[in-house]
């Protein structure tokens, strides 16, 4: 197969666009090629699969920034034979993304380093791939209990801490199995994946309209960013460009989204160190976003505005009301800094190292505190305007605190800006370029980068890939971790505030 | 390193195999307990005549042709021989079943009761060259006991670490007593002869130092402790038990006879240095106790630090002396003693389970033990009430020796002037040391003892002979009997400090332990009676409200939706440790590598994970591994002048006569 | 009459600790906003876990099975052997202050074996950081002791109380000051609240005093949570007895003396209890390993307080 690169030029609204390219490639250059567009500055941001007749076509999405590039490379595999060679080599992340697709559609990652089960239950027959429709749905064995094989840290002396999937709190399934000499973790394992709701699969076969408001339910505190995400690849695919005033709408529902989300986790990071009130006044703080998200669009998690070409917005943005929430909240900030235990808390806490950070493409306010400069909105915008960027260094639970809170007032400042563009008159959304096989979207939700990729054939979604940001930022949490000590795990993990649902799809 | 060994299941198996083909012969067993028991006994009518009766002494020529052979009793020695003849009658059933199931070298088993009758031969002795023939001959007995292992390295290493350190220890001991004996030439050392203040001081000052160092030694005073460790993990359970309980304890009968009666009221510094040396190695004895995951290592440890805290009653004793404040020295002689004979009934007992631990399942690693509370149950409650006493709680019988020890602390007289400020700095020592042994002896116990086995043969271990059970057992009532009343040593006391200090302490021993000048005053039973009589209250309660609940069920373990937790899933004795060595790393120096065998080079994707542990005493490394290399050094530039040759040999010879010669003139 | 303020000592306890534990619960709630549960939560609760069927955890032995009630045994002793109502309790003779710090430590180590004997990591956990900070307030505590019983010349805990009774200009002075500070960080401590524990957190991994109680159930948590509370309010009725004895009985002769020796008692507790939950809402948790800091500091008020005592000249009436 020889590669032959299309090019194109794209407008996501009017004033913005985005340089497109595609190639089809064979598995014996597949490992060039991706390595070819990494060194050049480009990051894997997702790879999907999609069966057909005789093969599966993988698509590896690799984009850019300065200007805003997005690549994809496919290639296809035979179905009677699955293989692909692995990329682990060169991209911790394609690593992660061969062991989902081995384990959805049973595409084997040759010469793999770690080839054990990602997203597959213990209890799934050994042949059976979800993502293959052709296959029949088979007969679960409940009982069938296999333990994950979590791989042991040798040395008598070691003990094991078990927590999840069911937790104390309200939170999602997740399996920790900590690796502990005394309160020193020596090695964290994270075991997720205990939901597996056949998501994407459930995108076949939906209407546009459809799929924006399951789009709402991938990750319930980010129901905007998704469905942001779904209407983007979806308007994108049927190449529709969406006038400014809709674009800054969009952009300061997104903030909102942000805001009230930052707001809560600065208060928990206050709850897990035992200042309840501080939490009390984040709650506080957060419940009155809510509201104001409430005046904005009727629902409180800011659900059932997005359509096609569309947003709906209530017409008076309170401004006022924003201001009074930055307000209280630099008052809070005030208290939380001031504070020399909550201080001494966050200070040096699970180090996230910015090598490591960038090795694994970690994303969002996580990447961000380790000094990594990743933003969708600015890299890959779809409004003419951007927020103040902003990063930090150190990489710990202070700095991924403080990246909140310099978020929440960049996200403050961001929405006035927006407002005057809401009262710009223009043009209802038009379809500019002509409709293409597939749509790919890059939307900054509060925790980082989503990407969506659906492909659309008369009027009906066909192939949806969905992958939050935690997709890439879970495993950076058990790195943070080595060494840090156990009591102050609970710490971290919400300074990470990383989505299961988003990730187990 | 010791436990490795120990653990190291080959050698673990092809021991068993020797046990069971090379079985120690019954009628030899049987000989050699009876022997000991024989010596135990004698030595214990001995030491109560000793306590009770006037000072007798006698004297033969049969064995020393020049000095002949002095004895004596008063009742100082008459407590030390108590100590050890009364641990010996108890140790000895135990003893029998050890020796009935493990095969040990017949060195070994021999020198047992040799070993149990130098022991009591030491604190009869009357003169200085006898005390130093006995010393001697009881550190020889004592060392084929350490050389149980001989055909592992750490067992040759061990034996040769005691028998350097004993030497050492005999060596300045030999010239402290050469000083004494030298201006007082024959006094007999019962007499309580002092050397008085027309001695010079510095020679006064030197052979208390020496004394110091080489009864130190052997009571494991730091940084002389370096043997204990590796000694007791050696030595068959019993053998540790007379070791620890008795043995250690003549070093501390060393120092008061020597260091304190023999030299005089002596300055203050030595009394301060006592008590710095006594609050050193109670910190770093308990501190090592708390982080070392074996179990005999531990208790090791934990010797010193009792010793520790004796050094510290007797350097108060000696302050007290000093500052002609009898009374307060009599209490804390007595407090000091009351350390001593508790530590030697508790760590007998606690070695004692040791030792069936050790002959049951061949392991003392912690970290490998768990569980036996059901399947050792004799054994579990004996060092449950071992680590009660140890702890120094109420209705242990340590308790009361530290009550003491902070009662005589806390009514320090204010009139002192500075020397007040060693009353809140040793009882800092005391508290810490207090606590610190609270946690040691709660994770020997908790993870030892208590939740699920760690390795299989833990796991299938049964408890030990019945023979071995009634040694555990006396040794389980001697301890409670001590602590709820000690009554029963009142009168020990009460000879020993009138004997040395010429007033009768004011401490009433009994039931209720009181110092009768301060109104302070503890009374074990009452608080035991308030116990049970709460206990009844709740148990009463519970039946009464029995039938409003459903039946109880039997459930899995919370695993947070897991259905079986493993063993691994157990907290860990080294777990146990890791807080305090953070705490305590300058102290520490804890040694710890984690070796990860990763695919990429940031160790994101690992394909092995290994702790490496490599526990170590930061004082052996820090001093004596480079004492032993700085002589090693010093040792290769002598060697140079070792060329073989006669001429030079001779020429040396008379180049060191003409020096002598020059110097003595 | 004597016997029977003891007894009356002993249900005073028993019946106020509930309600002095959520009365903390109430002001911090308050302080933050909230409104809080009721004062009667505390006692609802055990009313409810005593109705409840126990689960015994397979795999768990007797050391397991009995913690609890040797945690609330000892519990009760200790609201037996030291003055709070009352100076004169049978046996008052015979309690000595050091040998109260034991039985305190015995009801610790008995849960902290409890803990251990699940076999399970949290378990182990708990029991591990319970005892460390229980190891390392050891002298803390026993200096504060001292330096309260320099001006008694006794350790007699009921003697101590007695003479700052007879003699309240001590109260005044540094070194009363000074112990007061370490015994409040202390009690602090050993109570297990912020900010060294934090009592209503719910990850286990941050436990101390809940990781160890993880696997008690039903009427053994009743137990456990009643012991609790009691310790807590023992230790609060120590520390103001030591420092304010004012209201305590004298004797036990009369009935009068002894309702004021209750009602004072329940007042000075309530108003200390209610000052520390103001003051932690204030606080947060410390890092682990910031604790034996804390610790090291309250040591070092402990040790200037016996210091002082010695070199600076002694009040008198």
């Amino acid at each position: 197969m020889t590669n032959s690169i299309n090019q194109q030029l794209h407008q996501i609204t009017s004033g913005i666009s985005v340089i497109r390219s595609s190639e089809a490639t064979d598995s014996d250059s597949l490992l060039g090629r991706v390595a070819f567009y990494l060194n050049e500055g480009y990051r894997l941001s997702l790879v999907c699969a999609k069966p057909l007749p005789q093969t599966i076509l993988v698509t590896y999405c690799l984009v850019g920034k300065n200007p805003d590039r997005r690549h994809e490379i496919q290639l296809e595999v035979k179905r009677e034979r699955p293989e692909l060679p692995s990329l682990a080599k060169i991209s911790f992340s394609a690593s992660r993304f061969e062991r989902e697709m081995a384990d959805l559609y049973g595409i084997i990652p040759l010469n793999h380093p770690l080839p054990k089960r990602l997203v597959r239950h213990g209890h799934w027959p050994e042949e059976w791939y979800p993502m293959i429709s052709s296959q029949e749905k088979p007969k679960f064995e409940s009982d069938r209990q296999v333990g994950y094989p979590f791989q042991e840290v040798a040395g008598s002396g070691i003990y094991e801490i078990p927590v999840g999937p069911i937790h104390a709190g309200m939170i999602e399934p997740g399996h920790f199995r900590f690796f502990a000499l005394g309160e020193t973790v020596i090695r964290l394992r994270i075991r997720l994946w205990f939901l597996h709701k056949g998501l994407e699969k459930l995108f076949v076969g939906k209407t546009p309209a459809e799929a924006i408001t399951l789009a709402e339910k991938i990750s319930g505190d980010t129901s905007f960013g998704h469905s942001l995400a779904m209407t983007m690849a979806i308007e994108d695919a049927l190449g529709i460009t969406v006038p400014t005033r809709v674009a800054s709408a969009r952009a300061i529902l997104l903030e909102a989204e942000r805001i009230y989300n930052h707001i809560g986790d600065i208060g928990a990071l206050a709850n897990d160190v035992g200042f309840s009130w501080g939490n009390a006044i984040a709650l506080d703080l957060k419940e009155e976003m809510m509201r104001l998200n409430s005046s904005l669009t009727q629902s409180r998690l800011l659900r059932g505005t997005l359509g096609v070409g569309t947003v709906k917005i209530s017409d008076h943005l309170d401004l006022i009301g924003i201001d009074r929430i930055a307000s209280k909240f630099e008052e809070l900030i005030e208290i939380l800094t001031n504070h020399s235990m909550v201080r001494d808390r966050f200070h040096g806490t699970a180090i996230l190292g910015v090598a490591q950070a960038k090795e694994m493409g970690c994303l969002g306010v996580v990447a961000r505190a380790s000094g990594i400069e990743v933003d969708a909105r600015i890299d890959h915008p779809f409004m003419t305007i951007g927020p103040t960027a902003s990063t930090l260094e150190t990489g710990d639970v202070n700095s991924r605190f403080l990246q909140r809170v310099n978020e929440i007032r960049a996200s403050v400042s961001y929405i006035r800006e927006l407002a005057r563009f809401l009262r710009v008159e223009e043009p209802i959304a038009q379809v500019s370029t002509p409709p293409r096989e597939s749509g790919f979207s890059l939307v900054e939700g509060w925790r980082g980068t989503i990407a969506h990729r659906v492909e659309i054939k008369d009027g009906i979604i066909t192939n949806a890939k969905i992958v939050d940001p935690s997709w890439f930022n879970w495993p950076s949490l058990p790195i943070a971790m080595t060494n840090t000590i156990v009591p102050d795990f609970p710490l971290v993990n919400k300074s990470f505030n990383l989505s299961y649902s988003g990730n187990d799809l | 390193m010791i436990s490795s060994q120990i653990t190291n299941p080959k050698a673990v198996e092809s021991d068993q195999i020797k046990k069971r083909f090379d079985p120690m012969g019954r009628f030899f067993v049987i000989m050699i307990c009876t022997l000991s028991a024989l010596v135990a006994i004698s030595a214990t009518t001995i030491a109560l005549l000793a306590i009770t009766r006037p000072p007798w002494h006698g004297s033969t020529n049969l064995f020393l042709a020049i000095y002949g052979l002095k004895l004596a009793t008063d009742p100082l020695s008459g407590v030390f021989l108590l100590i050890s003849g009364s641990l010996g009658v108890m140790v000895i059933p135990h003893l029998y079943g050890y020796l009935r199931r493990n095969h040990l070298p017949t060195t070994t088993v021999i020198a047992i009761p040799i070993f149990i009758f130098t022991m009591a031969l030491v604190p009869l002795a009357n003169s200085t060259p006898t005390f130093f023939f006995f010393w001697e001959l009881m550190a020889l007995a004592s060392v084929p006991l350490v050389a149980a292992h001989p055909n592992d390295q750490s067992g040759r290493r061990a034996t040769f670490v005691y028998l350097a350190m004993t030497q050492l220890g005999a060596m300045a001991i030999l010239v402290a007593l050469a000083i004494i004996s030298a201006s007082h030439p024959g006094t007999p050392l019962a007499g309580l002869s002092a050397l008085s203040s027309r001695d010079s001081n510095t020679l006064r000052s030197l052979a208390f130092l020496l004394a110091l160092i080489g009864f130190g030694s052997k009571a494991g005073i730091v940084p002389f402790h370096i043997w204990l460790p590796k000694a007791h993990p050696q030595a068959p359970g019993p053998a540790s038990a007379l070791m620890s309980g008795a043995m250690v304890s003549l070093g501390i009968y060393g120092i008061i006879r020597f260091c304190i009666l023999s030299l005089g009221t002596g300055a203050k510094w030595w009394a301060i240095t006592l008590i710095v040396f006594g609050s050193i190695t109670a910190i770093y004895g308990i501190l090592q106790a708390s982080v070392n995951k074996d179990l005999k290592v531990l208790l090791a440890y934990s010797t010193a630090e009792n010793m520790g805290l004796a050094l510290i009653a007797i350097g108060l004793f000696q302050l007290f002396r000093i500052l002609h404040l009898p009374n307060l020295a009599a209490e804390a002689l007595g407090a000091g003693v009351l350390i001593l004979v508790a530590h030697g009934l508790f760590k007998g007992l606690a070695f004692l389970v040791a030792g069936s631990i050790q002959s049951e399942i061949g392991i003392t690693d912690l970290d490998q033990l768990g569980g036996l509370a059901k399947i050792m149950p004799v054994s579990t409650v004996g060092f449950g009430i071992a680590a009660l006493s140890a702890s120094g709680l109420p209705f242990g019988s340590a308790f009361i020796g530290e009550w003491l020890l902070l009662q005589t602390i806390i009514h320090l007289p204010r009139d002192i002037g500075s020397l007040v400020l060693i009353g809140p700095i040793a009882l800092g020592v005391v508290a810490l040391t207090a606590g610190l042994s609270v946690l040691t002896m709660v994770k020997a116990f908790g993870i030892g003892f208590l939740g699920t086995p760690r390795s299989k043969r833990a796991g299938e271990a049964h408890e030990s002979s019945t023979t071995m059970s009634t040694s555990i057992i006396a040794l389980m009532i001697a301890n409670l009997g001590l602590a709820f009343d000690p009554g029963v040593i009142n009168f020990v006391i009460l000879h020993l400090s009138e004997s040395i200090s010429g007033v009768y302490p004011r401490i009433a021993l009994g039931s209720r332990i009181s110092i009768t000048t301060t109104s302070s005053a503890i009374f074990p039973s009452i608080g035991a009676a308030l116990f049970i009589v709460g206990a009844i209250a709740i148990y009463l309660i519970r039946r009464f409200t029995a039938s409003k609940r459903p039946q109880p069920l039997d459930e899995i373990r919370w695993g947070c939706g897991a259905k079986e937790l493993t063993p691994k899933m157990q907290y860990t004795a080294t777990s146990f440790a890791e807080p305090l060595e953070r705490i305590f790393s300058d102290i520490l120096v804890p040694r710890r590598d984690i070796e990860t065998d990763a695919f990429d080079s940031l160790d994101l994707i690992v394909k092995r994970i290994d702790l490496r542990e490599s526990p170590h005493d930061a004082i052996e490394t820090a001093l004596w591994n480079r004492l032993a290399r700085a002589l090693d050094l010093v040792a290769s530039q002598f060697r140079r002048f070792h060329n073989g040759s006669l001429i030079r040999y001779l020429m040396l010879g008379g180049l060191g006569f003409a020096v002598v010669m020059v110097v003595t003139h | 009459m004597s016997y029977l303020s003891l007894i009356l000592q002993i249900t005073l306890i028993v019946v106020i600790s509930p309600l002095i534990g959520q009365l903390m619960i109430k002001i911090k709630s308050k302080a933050e906003g909230r409104r809080g549960p009721s004062l009667l939560q505390g006692v609802r609760e055990l009313g409810k876990l005593l109705k409840k069927g126990e689960i015994n955890p397979i795999g768990t032995g007797s050391a397991f099975a009995l913690a609890p009630a040797i945690y609330l045994v000892s519990t009760l002793v200790l609201s037996a052997i030291i003055p709070l109502i009352a100076l004169k309790l049978p046996g008052s003779s015979n309690y000595d202050l050091f040998w109260v710090v034991g039985i305190l430590l015995i009801g610790t180590i008995a849960l902290g074996l409890g803990g251990l004997d699940t076999a399970t990591a949290f378990g182990g956990m708990g029991a591990s950081r319970e005892l460390m900070v229980a190891a390392l307030i050891e002298p803390s505590i026993l200096m504060a002791i001292y330096a309260l019983s320099i001006r008694a010349n006794s350790s007699n805990i009921f003697k101590i109380v007695h003479a700052t009774l007879s003699n309240p200009q001590q109260i005044a002075s540094p070194q009363s000051a000074l112990a007061l500070i370490g015994l409040v960080i202390v009690v602090v401590a050993e109570a297990g609240r912020i900010p060294i524990d934090n009592p209503s957190t719910h990850l286990e991994l941050t436990m101390i005093h809940e990781a160890m109680v993880l696997e008690v159930n039903g009427p053994k948590l009743a137990m456990v949570k009643l012991a609790s509370s009691m310790r807590l309010v023992i230790l609060i009725g120590l520390v103001v007895n030591l420092f304010f004895p004012i209201g305590i009985s004298y004797s036990t002769s009369s009935v009068g003396s002894i309702i004021l020796g209750i009602v004072a008692l329940v007042i000075k507790v309530s108003l200390l209890a209610g000052l520390l939950a103001f003051v932690e809402v204030f606080l947060a948790k410390l890092r682990l390993f910031r604790v034996p800091e804390l610790l090291a500091g309250s040591f070092v008020f402990g040790f200037l307080a016996v210091t002082a005592s010695y070199f600076l000249p002694v009040i008198k009436a």
